[in-house]
């Protein structure tokens, strides 16, 4: 095992690739000299040269465009978009066109692309540069979605996402770049659609994403303080998702808590409180709550974004109102 | 930066002839406006917390239900 930043970690899973599959090759902005704007692809241009590790233009259209392309030509694309806020400028590349090819040629054409992107609030850069935006891909069909929340998750997550043969948007969560944590030595690749268990315990399940992991399990040890013991569910992979594994543990607990950092509605916590309504409504002791942030744009000043998000004593404010 | 557009546009405005020393009073000018509102940012009182869900709507709140 060594330790690696998050960061790092990006960059050693899409070396691992590199160096296994001549056909994955990786473009974005300012990610080749530069190393990308959060440096999460330091090293790749040495490692590999110019003609497998390329910026682009300014222009997200024709970066997804253009690995849309090549993906259906041949070649493994993985593309950065700086900010997932900039998906909005390329979401008709990949919400009609690289989701929809598959299905509209009868699975003649396969699109192996990866699309990663920083993703997410609590690092002041203001409501066009801190949304969270997986919920946004996981309601078109064609898409697999992953936000992974610790450095061995980015590297392996990241890989399993290279090797899949359909389009996958790479949710990195910008405040998690510079977390530490162990990463396996050698070849690491994980499974999509593999939620984890990262503590159990018998009152409640709480469910969280990417950097909602962490402050879930912060909350969870102060919860224990407090004679709740709750089990907290990292889901990884938004689609394909975990029901299995989500599922088994609200029944085990019988509670459900979601922490998102989306906005209120529509957020991915909805959609498995429904599907936990639906299919495990017998084993639930009370009602699902999400922990979420208020349906606004993500503010910029420290306070006020800081107060926004879900925080760990909002978590444990909301588990222990909901458990009396 | 050998492409970057405020230096291009400097040289391409003397190069029609405006003068240095206007271009450089439109410069300090400039500066100064930005100096002027990043102080002032700097000392207004720190954002408040009761204002998270103001001005989403035009009725200055942000309610999305009944």
């Amino acid at each position: 095992m060594a330790e690696l930043t998050f960061r790092e970690a990006v960059a050693a899973g899409i070396a691992q690739e590199m160096e296994r599959d001549p056909t994955v090759y990786f473009i974005g902005e300012d990610v080749a000299a530069a190393g990308g704007v959060f440096k999460a692809t330091v090293g790749l241009l040495d490692r590999f040269g110019a003609d497998r590790v390329r910026d682009t233009p300014i222009s997200e259209q024709a970066i997804v465009g253009a690995a849309m392309g090549a993906a259906m030509t041949g070649l493994r694309p993985v593309v950065e978009i700086m900010f997932s806020d900039f998906l909005a400028t390329c979401w008709d590349m990949i919400a009609n066109q690289v989701a929809k090819t598959r299905y509209m040629t009868d699975g003649q054409v396969s699109l192996p692309l990866v699309i990663r992107t920083a993703n997410g609030g609590g690092s002041r850069f203001g409501a066009q540069h801190s949304q969270s935006l997986e919920n946004w891909a996981m309601a078109v069909p064609g898409l697999k979605v992953v936000a992974p929340s610790t450095p061995a998750d980015a590297k392996g997550l990241l890989a399993a996402a290279i090797r899949d043969p359909d389009p996958v948007l790479f949710f990195e969560q910008k405040s998690l770049y510079g977390v530490k944590g162990e990463v396996p030595d050698g070849e690491h690749v994980d499974s999509l659609g593999t939620a984890r268990v990262l503590r159990e315990g018998k009152d409640c399940t709480i469910v969280a994403l990417a950097a909602m992991v962490p402050r879930a399990l912060a909350a969870a040890a102060e919860l224990e303080r407090a004679g709740i013991h709750a089990t907290v569910v990292d889901v990884r992979c938004l689609v394909p998702l975990d029901t299995r594994m989500i599922l088994g543990a609200v029944s085990k607990t019988g509670r459900l808590f979601t922490v998102e950092e989306n906005p209120r509605l529509c957020g991915w916590g909805a959609e498995i409180a429904s599907i936990a309504a639906e299919e495990c409504f017998d084993d639930l002791d009370g009602p699902i709550i999400r922990i979420t942030t208020p349906h606004v744009p993500l503010p910029a000043a420290q306070p006020m974004e800081d107060e926004a998000m879900p925080t760990v004593a909002r978590i444990v404010r909301t588990v222990k109102g909901a458990m009396r | 930066m050998s492409r970057d557009p405020v230096r291009t546009y400097r040289e391409r405005l003397a190069s029609t002839g405006i003068d240095e020393a206007l271009l450089s009073k439109i410069e300090q000018e400039a500066r100064q406006k930005v100096d002027l509102a990043t102080d002032e940012a700097r000392k207004a009182p720190p954002a408040r917390i009761e204002d998270i869900e103001s001005q989403v709507w035009s009725d200055g709140g942000s309610a999305w239900r009944n």
